[in-house]
């Protein structure tokens, strides 16, 4: 149970990282993700989509149907400002998590 | 390529999403198998492979549809698909709110066009309104407190002979009135009124009031049932010995006399005699004209408040209005049957004509009668010149929403796709449009309240807008037929739109119909606005032509004072002592320049015409016998008696010969002074001095010599031909009434109240003083005129700037369907000047092909109202010059504000819409 939700809260923390600076569409966070994390991580249809729409309704990102010259029609995701707030709320308790998880090794293993 | 759709759609069927909201995840879902399908291939897979692959990911989800329902369904703001009813029937209610919400949202989505859609039926409605007011109370609604109104008629006589020409009179004499009342078995009664003017009370205290002189059975007649007390009783009318009676309106009864029952049997004071109060009439009543008398008296008090003595028995004056109610089963036809032959005799007995007489009996509404008033006639154009109006608007809004289909037509593609109805479709476009009327209808009724205040007062009972809800029903009857005109076609074009072609985006084919329907009702608003403009231009001129005849007389400096001495009692000699007094009073008031009497003032409308005869004149020289003609038309002219320095007063130049002096008095030879008119008439080519006039009645003529001839003026009213007239010297023909002319020095409205104060100062005794400007005497004369004008002008305004913002947006929604053709065009070399030619050009061929319908238009309808116009012609150059002028110059720029925007384009921007 709590890596379910340790999993899904990553996964939104990532989604949010990556439409900090830019609208992405679905298809293009999946590759982004599988590539930076070199395929350790991955996300399916069904485990993605779902994410955004929850994200979407909890109003931390808004999607758009946008055309650009030569392409079909593809749903933008972007970032919006409660979705910035979570994206602080969420760096800053992982660096806390990191830190605790560092401090607690270092005692271990030091 | 594999259908991803059809793949993801199977997996999301447990999910029983919302069907737009299905269709969307559809989309998405697919193109990012349809992605991961070219990566997959990219990689070197084998289209077998990375079908597989793919088809793999989706099957790996099974869990797809189940967490979808754990997060759907949600609320996208940014959906371009909503408001899809429930499938099934028995929503209806449901459907219709959901179309009202969903409308709602659209229309809010889309401000500009809102707007502008909302505004052009607010002023479509808001003029339709106002006019429906004044022909509401002109036309359709019958005056107040009347019993059964259609048993109620009004008699008019026209009689057409060589001799006699009577349009549709409906007045007569007291003595025929009696007869027909009496005979007339058609007719459950026939009743008689006569306008008074009437002074309350004595002194400083005097006060005018509008009365009514009315025949016994003028309130039976019109069934009316007294607020309080009674209304006269037989004996009350039996002649001159009657009791004094009056009845008091509720109006006056509230704000004059206090309003409390203890009124009834109290005394008024009318024209300085004793009046005892016995009825209040009821609260909206007004009888069947126009104004709204305060008090009403028996006609057997005629001689009591200023009428001659003899007035009942004269038989050859028509001063009586009448009006009749019907026997029960009696037709029109029956009844003018009955009373032709009635008046045939009368005319015999009383002017020895031997005319048959044309009787017709009009319905309680005058304007609806063989003689309505040029008001009535002008509300009767007005009431088309709103259609107009209304009908630029819808087409207006049409056109918008044609625009507007158009641009929706993906969405509606789209929802065609997924199944909704066409007639679901179809009531949701209505649904929008009939939104948009009830706003158009709410903004335009707080215009038209607006607009009604704006209107001149045009002597209506009441045209207070709304205390009668026929108004509102009207806006809102006439807005849903604007739903069904301007909402229908657009909702219908639109839902035309072809399945596989609207779903592709940049599809440019298949909209020529809708752009020529939009070109269509283009023409038709410029043609409508031509024809209005047209019409304005000349009201407008008319108006200006009546504003700047020259009367003759220095009207801006006049003010006009009359005083019914006789009435209250004065003797003639008391009468002639208080006005020699009175002059020299007023002269000396600050500010007056100088004053005079005369009998009858200029365009009061109390003129007498007399005969005369001229010995050796250029009207008797049809020798042998006696022309009938000339002897009832050609040798009447209007006649005046003046007083002392009567010309310079008024300003009216004595041409030659010379004023009446203080030599000319009683005893010494009779002078006369006449106008230009009389001596070209008289004595063409020679001099009037010196020349004979004989006036008088035939038994004792007298010849009045010729001593001066004055300088033409307007006498009747300002439209008139030169009239003939001619002066006598009050001095000599001492006339039974008298109006004082002042003459100031600036505003004459300034000196009233000094004026009038030293009147009272001099006789506390009097009745009221009616002090007037000449400009305020004139004014009833302009305000069929004013209304016309000022109407037509706002109309005409209106309708410009209505085709106006049509004309921009048809030429701004081609230059943005035209963005790929004009990029094209500019890639190739064609210069910004070119492109603007190209879309300037398509806007003036519009306005042209409108310009060429409306003004054939107008050149027929100006013929019509041509009798309604004053020095202009119905076909008038200037006017239908100055119209195309303008409008092609408004249409010019409306056509270039977009053109210079298509000027902008960017040719690879264009050319990347696609």
């Amino acid at each position: 149970m709590l890596t379910t939700e340790l999993k899904k809260g990553s996964a939104e923390f990532l989604i949010l990282s990556l439409l900090e600076h830019e609208p992405r569409h679905g298809y293009d966070l999946c590759q982004l993700i599988e590539s930076r994390s070199a395929g350790v991580l991955h996300f399916h249809v069904a485990s993605l989509y779902p994410m955004l729409y929850r994200m979407e309704r909890r109003g931390w990102i808004a999607g758009r149907w946008v055309e650009k010259a030569g392409q079909r029609r593809r749903r933008y995701y972007r970032i919006t400002r409660d979705g910035r707030k979570a994206l602080e709320a969420q760096r800053h308790s992982w660096k806390e998590f990191v830190r605790a998880i560092g401090q607690i090794a270092g005692v271990e293993y030091a | 390529m594999r259908d991803w759709r059809r793949d993801t759609r199977a997996h999301l069927a447990a999910a029983r999403l919302e069907p737009v909201r299905e269709e969307e995840i559809v989309e998405e879902l697919a193109q990012h198998l349809a992605d991961r399908y070219e990566t997959l291939r990219a990689r070197g897979l084998s289209d077998e492979d990375a079908t597989r692959a793919v088809l793999a990911e989706l099957h790996d989800a099974d869990g797809l549809a189940h967490a979808l329902m754990s997060v759907e369904p949600v609320a996208h703001r940014a959906t371009v698909v909503e408001g899809e009813g429930t499938r099934g029937a028995g929503h209806v209610l449901g459907d219709l709110w959901r179309d009202v919400r969903y409308s709602v949202r659209t229309l809010r989505r889309s401000p500009g066009f809102t707007a502008t859609a909302v505004l052009c039926l607010a002023l479509g409605i808001g003029a339709t309104s106002t006019v429906f007011g004044i022909v509401d109370a002109l036309f359709f609604r019958p005056p107040p407190d009347i019993g059964n109104p259609g048993e109620i008629v009004r008699p008019y006589v026209s009689v057409k002979s060589a001799h006699v020409l009577m349009t549709g009179s409906s007045h007569t004499s007291y003595p025929a009135y009696v007869d027909w009342r009496d005979q007339l078995r058609s007719m459950r009664g026939l009743a008689a009124y006569a306008d008074v003017s009437l002074s309350v009370g004595l002194g400083a205290e005097a006060r005018h009031a509008d009365g009514l002189l009315v025949s016994g059975n003028y309130f039976p007649v019109l069934q009316v049932r007294p607020a309080l007390g009674r209304f006269f009783t037989p004996e009350e009318n039996a002649g001159r010995g009657s009791p004094p009676v009056a009845v008091v309106s509720y109006a006056y009864w509230r704000g004059q006399l206090g309003g409390s029952a203890t009124v009834i049997g109290s005394r008024l004071t009318l024209d300085g005699h004793p009046f005892t109060i016995v009825g209040v009439a009821p609260r909206r009543f007004h009888g069947i004209e126009a104004g709204a008398p305060a008090i009403w008296i028996p006609v057997s008090q005629a001689a009591r408040v200023g009428f001659p003595a003899d007035k009942l028995q004269q038989r050859q004056t028509f001063w009586l209005g009448l009006v009749g109610r019907l026997a029960p089963g009696v037709t029109r036809r029956q009844a003018e049957a009955e009373l032709a032959p009635l008046v045939t005799r009368t005319m015999h007995a009383d002017w020895g004509a031997d005319v048959s007489p044309h009787v017709q009996l009009g319905p309680i509404l005058a304007a609806r009668g063989p003689s309505p008033s040029t008001q009535a006639t002008i509300a009767r154009w007005l009431a088309l010149a709103a259609a107009f109006v209304l009908a630029i608007a819808c087409a207006n809004t049409a056109n918008l929403l044609l625009a507007r289909a158009v641009v929706r037509r993906k969405e509606i593609g789209l929802r065609l796709s997924l199944g909704a109805s066409r007639s679901r479709l179809v009531r949701q476009l209505l649904t929008e449009c009939a939104v948009l009327a009830l706003s158009g209808t709410v903004l335009g009724l707080v215009l038209a309240f607006w607009g009604t205040g704006l209107v001149p007062a045009v002597g209506l009972p009441s045209l207070s807008f709304f205390a009668h809800g026929r108004v509102l029903v009207f806006a809102i009857v006439t807005a849903l037929a604007c739903v069904a005109a301007f909402g229908l076609v657009p909702a219908l074009v639109a839902t035309r739109a072809e399945l596989a072609s609207t779903l592709k985006e940049g599809a440019r084919e298949g909209a020529d119909h809708r752009s020529r329907l939009r070109s269509g009702l283009m023409i038709v608003q410029v043609a409508l606005a031509t024809v209005l403009l047209v019409g304005a231009g000349l009201f407008v001129h008319s108006l200006r032509n009546v504003q700047t005849v020259q009367p003759g007389f220095d009207v801006d400096h006049l003010l006009l004072s009359t005083i019914d001495l006789r009435s209250a009692g004065f003797s003639d000699t008391a009468a002639a002592a208080f006005y020699d007094q009175a002059l020299e009073r007023v002269t000396r008031v600050p500010g007056v320049r100088g004053a005079t009497f005369v009998s009858s003032p200029p365009l009061s409308g109390s003129l007498s015409i007399v005969s005369y005869s001229v010995p050796g004149g250029a009207s008797n020289e049809s020798n042998g016998a006696l022309d009938l003609t000339k002897a009832m038309e050609g040798t009447r002219a209007i006649s005046v008696s003046v007083g002392p320095r009567y010309f310079a007063t008024v300003g009216t130049p004595i041409l030659s010969g010379r004023d009446f002096s203080g030599q000319d008095r009683p005893g010494s030879a009779p002078v006369v002074i006449v106008n230009q008119a009389f001596a070209q008439q008289e004595w063409p080519g020679a001099s009037a001095l010196g020349r004979c006039i004989d006036i008088g009645w035939k038994t004792d003529l007298t010849c009045y010599r010729v001593v001066g001839v004055a300088a033409n003026a307007k006498y009747v009213n300002l439209e008139e031909q030169q009239r003939s007239a001619f002066f006598l010297d009050l001095a000599q023909n001492p006339a039974a009434s008298r109006s004082l002319l002042i003459r100031t020095a600036g505003d004459p409205a300034d000196v009233t109240a000094s004026v009038r104060r030293a009147l009272t100062d001099l006789e506390p005794n009097l009745p009221y003083i009616h002090l007037e400007t000449l400009t305020d005497v004139l004014r009833p004369e302009l305000q069929p005129r004013r209304l016309g004008a000022s109407m037509f002008g706002a109309f005409g305004l209106l309708a410009l700037v209505l085709a106006a913002v049509g004309l921009y947006g048809v030429i701004a929604y081609s230059v943005e369907r035209r963005t790929h053709e004009l990029g094209v065009r500019m890639a190739l070399g064609a210069r910004p000047r070119d492109v603007l030619r190209l879309v300037v050009r398509q806007g003036m061929l519009l306005t042209l092909a409108g310009l060429v319908i409306g003004i054939a238009g107008a050149l027929g309808a100006a013929r019509l109202v041509a009798h309604l116009l004053f020095g202009v012609g119905a076909v008038d150059p200037l006017t239908f010059a100055g119209v195309a002028i303008l409008f092609a110059a408004v249409a010019a720029l409306a056509s270039v504000i977009p053109a210079y925007r298509a000027t902008r384009v960017d040719p690879t921007i264009a050319l990347r819409t696609e």
